[in-house]
């Protein structure tokens, strides 16, 4: 059984002095197990750090 | 030392989210930092737009949209009559029908629909929100822009 999800993706900067900048970047769907827990994920990439969140299914 | 808010951040694009209806989701969120907020606007064909923007931990603006098409958020008077050869029209989302919000002055926290002049400015001392939601029950698309300065 599968669903569809919704990602919502932001862009964290995190800076030395330990301040941060958190931009919504886009949102990406993707078909899931529906049975797949909703977490919060996150990646590192060259200009920051990725965070997906508020995954839910997005419908039947 | 005067502190200097050199690094300027623009973002517009579109929202898009089928998330439940009338919860805030953040656009952006600046923590640790001072800086300067200078714009927030959203339009949406459909459905309303929420936008609540809070200042160092206090609510500041907090309005939804009247209807389709319309602008709300916080802009900068400065921002309306910038195009045009002779600066005297404006911009094309404040322009005819987009433009019919009812203006306000800032903060706004009534949580109706109005569009906030600012003359300068908003400063923040450590942290800024800027959270959007919408009223639809399908995925929505919400066109979005803010400028804003951190040191």
């Amino acid at each position: 059984m599968y669903t569809f999800v919704e990602q919502l993706v932001y862009k964290q900067d995190n800076y030395p002095d330990g301040s941060s900048i958190t931009q919504y970047v886009g949102l990406f769907t993707q078909q899931r197990e529906t049975e797949e827990e909703i977490i919060t994920e996150s990646f590192n990439l060259e200009q920051g750090t990725y965070i997906e969140v508020n995954r839910s299914p997005k419908g039947a | 030392m005067a502190r200097q808010f050199i690094r300027p951040l623009s973002n517009s694009g579109i929202f898009t989210s089928s998330a439940t209806p009338n919860a805030f989701l953040p656009l952006i969120s600046v923590t640790g930092k001072q800086g300067c907020l200078h714009s927030v606007t959203t339009i949406s064909a459909t459905p309303n737009v929420k936008i609540r923007v809070t200042v160092d931990g206090v609510l500041t603006y907090d309005s939804i949209s009247a209807g389709a098409s319309q602008v709300i958020g916080i802009t900068r008077i400065q921002y309306i009559l910038n195009s045009g050869a002779t600066h005297r029209t404006p911009n094309t989302p404040f322009a005819s029908s987009n433009f019919t919000t009812t203006q306000t002055g800032y903060p706004f926290t009534a949580g109706t629909p109005s569009l906030a002049f600012i003359v300068l400015p908003i400063p923040f001392n450590n942290s800024l929100l800027i959270e959007i939601a919408h009223t639809g029950t399908s995925i929505n698309n919400i066109n979005y822009e803010y400028q804003l300065s951190t040191e």
